[in-house]
């Protein structure tokens, strides 16, 4: 320091210098990006409670054949929708039918563990029935499996293909970036609604004809469909976040100093990429959840009797009438698809504060 | 009557971490025709003290908490929205820091100073367009005319700092408050950049309030000084006795150092050791204390209080020159060693 | 601007013939032809009809048939030369497979101005409800108006939109019922569906509307504009509204894609006669020609639409150059 004449100056001023300046660094050593990510994640309290829906909603939907809920697929006929009954006035009775479409065998193992665990008893019409007798609570919580695997289902090859052919494209760069872009912006330009629903309509055996058992499953082709379509998105943002980093100062930086290219990969791409492929993955569920609502409808999603929340509000949307409407048919999908993509959302917008991503409208 | 006189200004901003005080304690004036500058390190509060005068802090979560900002016989700070819209531009006029974000990307220069004139002037488009090509020459922008009609992305940073300041002076304002108006800018630009600004207020009496944290410029173009740390005001003078008897010790690190620079090769780089104190913890006392050589125990009790130098008279009898009755403050309990150490800095 | 021009031509050429291709062969890989979800026909009868639709030529033939420009049937260069060109590139869709004397190009001439217009209608709508939803929210941000805007967007965006549409059907025309049901042929007729269809755009636009201008008023030179003392309005509609436009423009083209989607279901809840219904059809039906034709005209106008959008956005800020076009 200038000036200091050891008369004028205290000696306990000069310790007060160094620690002053050791609480400066302390003060601005930087965290790391994951865990000031958690705690800004955690702020609100409309992102917390999405995340624990969402767990909560998954998990039913997992345990859904071990929950004492009525069949989902046991007809009464000519039954007329009877609508929902207060739990307090119709708790639950003792005839429970267990009849559903085919089952994997954990399912099945599940739905035997139900029926030694509660019986015959299931839970009253909490939601009210629909035109064939079939409980609406039951329907929706199995509904709710198909309509998350097929989330998951778009998420996983978002992730898979969408982040691989992106990165790809960015790190190399050059002339297979080209290609595989343009292979992209194709299939973007190319209305993928007709094309899935030509291949959709590949397994609908038209009446009448001699059937050739198709390859795949209506609801197999239904899935990779979905998948197939979702992770042009993700390819091209995520390539996009490559490019920027791959220019940016600190990789620059980093490359100066000698580190190797695996190193700044994982060190410095790595990170970086993966907040904003969680977040897009993130918010483009809801869009694909959707999806399958609107497939449902035209008929080209999963089949009777299985069931999804896009079948749901359709069956529901149909069976409006002036007459007698049955709002509850198609209020309680609605609602709980509303949930469900409102917590994602939520969930979406606090990553994306977490991760510090910035809001970008999709081309 | 001064052109404009703030007494007491205390600007709190209200952080999710905690209150922060940004303006501690600020008085200023300045006269026509003078250029008062404003200088202090990042963060030390001065252009939160020049854009409250306009009333141009978000609030929240700004709070002006006290203060008195007049003007031509009138409080700024109390004025209504209205109101201050009308001085805004016409009156008071700002040259914000940085060109390259203060300019609308998607409209012309032009566009933007006619802009400014329609909205306190009744001139139709074609007189204003005038009046702007009028200004943009006066700034020292050649082909001023076609140059109206460029976008900001089209110009070099000199040239739309002259754009803005053509914006500024096109309506004949009474007092410019620059910020920082060179930091955005190269070297060789700043002097050009200062000089226009200083012929400026020569040749309309303009009165300047200029921002900055550039002695240097302080040195060339100011009238008087205030040099701010932590939010205050620690001291303020007319430029020349600042430089040559600065009587607080921030002052003397700030000169110092700035004066090293030019000192012989090999020689240490002197600086101010330590740092500001953390905003949200300010510590009793004087804000600078922990830094400061002067230093002793009543200075980390009580912060002290803004006056008028003593021991000038002394100063003046051991040889230093200085204008005894020069006008300054300065708030500093030692303030008479430092002083007395004035001999040293020459 | 002629360079981007032709390029957007090769490129639009591409994508074209991608969709034609891709559509010849995904409606003729499925199992069962366009006859055989009628009732048994006689064999021979069967046999002339597939003549006549060329069905019994080899794929290869048939698919440069379809393709054109060159007609290759007995009317065409091979035979007397009567009707040489033929085929999507000369713009004839050919004759309709289930709908027996109807040309593909008739159909599509009576439902596609009725699917256009519902479409226009609901993308307009889409834009003037979302922009004033997202400029009334960030006016005065964390109020009670920005709070409910944002809730009803919210909902825009997590209901299908048949879900949307029921519930505006209940609403205007089974509990209030100002509105009709269904059908088409009066202006009323349209302002539920194209209301239903435009819901979920202008959901999302009102949220980067916003989303927009709550970033741009804080950027710099709003501030200025604050110092030069221009209004709180003036602010927000000349200065600010501008530079949050650029994401709601480059939305437009999606936008419209998926108006075009979301049509589909439309038309079929309000009994609309529009293209979007006998695509559905024609797609269960098999009717190769039908579904093509509906398919690479909705592909163009999709195409068409999205380089208007580009030009509109390099015409909006004055640093693009559309010359970058990647």
């Amino acid at each position: 320091m200038s000036e200091r004449s050891a008369s004028s100056t205290p000696s306990w001023f000069r310790d007060a210098d160094y620690e002053f300046a050791a609480v400066q660094i302390e003060r601005l050593r930087p965290e790391s990006p994951w865990r000031k990510a958690r705690e800004r994640l955690g702020r609100r309290a409309s992102v917390r409670w999405s995340l624990r829906f969402l767990v909560f909603l998954a998990l039913l939907s997992f345990l859904a054949p071990l929950l004492p809920l009525p069949s989902p697929a046991a007809i009464t006929v000519a039954a007329e929708p009877a609508p929902p009954v207060a739990p307090w006035s119709a708790f639950g009775d003792h005839k429970f039918v267990a009849e559903y479409w085919e089952l994997n065998p954990l399912d099945r193992a599940l739905v035997s563990l139900r029926t030694s665990l509660f019986g015959k008893w299931r839970t009253g019409p909490w939601l009210g029935t629909d035109a064939l007798g079939r409980d609406v609570l039951a329907r929706v919580v199995w509904g709710s499996r198909t309509s998350l695997l097929v989330a998951l289902c778009a998420a996983l090859t978002s992730l898979v293909v969408g982040v691989t052919w992106g990165a790809l494209a960015g790190l190399v760069g050059g002339r297979l970036d080209n290609l595989l872009m343009r292979i992209v912006d194709v299939l973007f330009a190319v209305p993928t609604i007709f094309i899935v629903i030509f291949t959709l309509s590949f397994l609908d055996a038209p009446k009448g004809a001699v059937g050739e058992a198709p390859l795949l499953s209506r609801e197999q082709v239904f899935f990779l469909v979905v998948g197939a379509v979702s992770w042009l998105s993700m390819a091209r943002v995520v390539r996009g976040q490559v490019l920027e980093l791959k220019r940016s100062a600190f990789v620059e930086a980093a490359r100066i100093a000698g580190a190797s290219t695996p190193w700044i990969l994982r060190v410095h791409v790595l990170p970086n990429v993966l907040g904003l492929v969680i977040v897009n993955l993130t918010l483009t569920l809801p869009s694909v959840i959707l999806y399958e609502a609107f497939l449902s409808f035209l008929g080209l999603g999963v089949e009777p009797p299985k069931v999804s929340w896009g079948l749901l509000a359709a069956e529901g949307a149909e069976a409006l009438n002036p007459l007698e409407s049955y709002v509850w048919l198609i209020a309680a999908p609605a609602v709980v698809m509303a949930l469900t993509l409102f917590a994602l959302q939520t969930l979406g917008d606090g990553l994306r504060d977490a991760f510090g991503v910035e809001e970008r409208s999709e081309r | 009557m001064s052109l404009l006189e703030v007494k007491n200004l205390r600007v709190r901003f209200d952080t999710r971490r905690g209150p922060v005080q940004a303006v501690e304690h600020v008085s200023l004036r300045v006269e026509r025709g003078e250029l008062v500058a404003l200088v202090g390190e990042s963060g030390s509060g001065k252009s939160v003290s020049a854009l409250a005068l306009l009333s141009l802090l978000p609030r929240p979560p700004a709070v002006i908490e006290t203060g008195e900002a007049w003007f031509e016989g009138r409080n700024l700070l109390t004025l209504g929205e209205r109101e201050l819209r009308r001085v805004r531009g016409a009156q008071i006029a700002l040259v914000p820091q940085d060109p390259n974000t203060a300019l609308h990307p998607l409209y012309t220069i032009g566009d933007q100073i006619v802009e400014a004139l329609q909205l306190h002037r009744e001139l139709s488009r074609a007189a204003a367009r005038d009046v702007a090509a009028q200004a943009l020459s006066e700034v020292g922008v050649p082909a001023a005319r076609e140059r109206l009609d460029a976008y900001p992305h089209e110009l070099s940073g000199g040239l739309r700092q002259r754009a803005m300041i053509a914006m500024a002076i096109a309506l004949e304002p009474k007092l410019l408050i620059a910020d920082e108006p060179t930091t955005a800018l190269d070297v060789t630009v700043q002097a050009q950049i200062l000089e226009l600004l200083a012929r400026l207020r020569r040749e309309r009496d303009l009165g300047v309030l200029l921002i900055t944290h550039d002695l240097g410029l302080v040195a060339q173009y100011a009238d008087r000084v205030g040099v701010m740390y932590c939010g205050a005001i620690v001291e303020s003078a007319p430029t020349r006795e600042l430089f040559r008897a600065p009587a607080h010790p921030y002052t003397r690190g700030l000169l110092a150092s700035a004066r090293s620079l030019d000192g012989p090769q090999g020689a240490k780089l002197e600086s101010i050791g330590g740092l500001p104190p953390d905003p949200l913890a300010p510590p009793p006392g004087c804000a600078f204390a922990a830094r400061c050589t002067f230093a002793v125990e009543a200075c980390t009790r009580a912060r002290p209080p803004s006056l008028p130098p003593s021991g000038l008279r002394a100063l003046a009898s051991s040889g230093v020159e200085v204008d005894i009755a020069a006008e300054r403050r300065v708030a500093c309990f030692e303030h008479e060693r430092v002083l007395a150490r004035a001999g040293d800095l020459a | 601007m002629l360079r981007f021009l032709v390029r957007r031509a090769a490129w639009f050429a591409l994508t074209t013939w991608v969709v034609i291709t891709l559509a010849f062969f995904l409606l003729r890989a499925a199992p069962g032809g366009p006859f055989s979800s009628e009732r048994k026909l006689h064999p021979s009868v069967e046999a002339a009809l597939r003549e006549q639709y060329h069905l019994d030529w080899p794929l290869w033939k048939q698919y440069l048939h379809t393709l054109g420009p060159l007609n290759l049937d007995g009317r065409g260069w091979l035979g007397d030369g009567a009707d040489p060109f033929g085929g999507v590139l000369a713009g004839d869709f050919g004759p309709s497979m289930q709908h027996r004397d109807v040309s593909v190009n008739d159909v599509l001439a009576s439902s596609l101005p009725i699917s256009i217009t519902l479409g226009s209608l609901a993308l307009a709508l889409a834009l003037v409800l979302g922009l004033s939803a997202g400029v009334a929210s960030a006016h005065s941000p964390g109020s009670k108006l920005d709070q409910s805007v944002r809730a009803l967007a919210t909902g825009g965006l997590v209901l299908p939109n048949f879900v949307l549409a029921s519930l505006l059907v209940l609403v205007f025309a089974f509990w209030i019922p100002v509105l009709p049901v269904a059908g088409f042929g009066t202006p009323r007729h349209l302002v539920l569906p194209s209301l239903a269809l435009a819901l979920p755009f202008a959901a999302y636009i009102a949220r980067l509307s916003r989303a927009g201008l709550l970033e741009t008023l804080s950027k710099d030179y709003i501030r200025t504009a604050r110092a030069k003392g221009a209004s709180r309005a003036r602010i927000l509609w000349k200065h600010a509204l501008r530079g949050a436009l650029a994401p709601v423009v480059s939305y437009l083209g999606p936008a419209a894609a998926g108006v075009l989607t979301g049509s589909l279901v439309i038309e079929r809840i309000f009994a609309i006669p529009g293209a979007g219904t006998h695509f559905i059809a024609s797609a269960l039906n098999r009717d190769y020609t039908l579904a093509m034709g509906v398919t690479v005209v909705y592909a163009v106008l999709v195409f068409g639409f999205n380089t208007l959008v580009d030009v509109a956005y390099t015409l909006l800020d004055p640093r693009l150059d559309l010359e970058q076009e990647a």
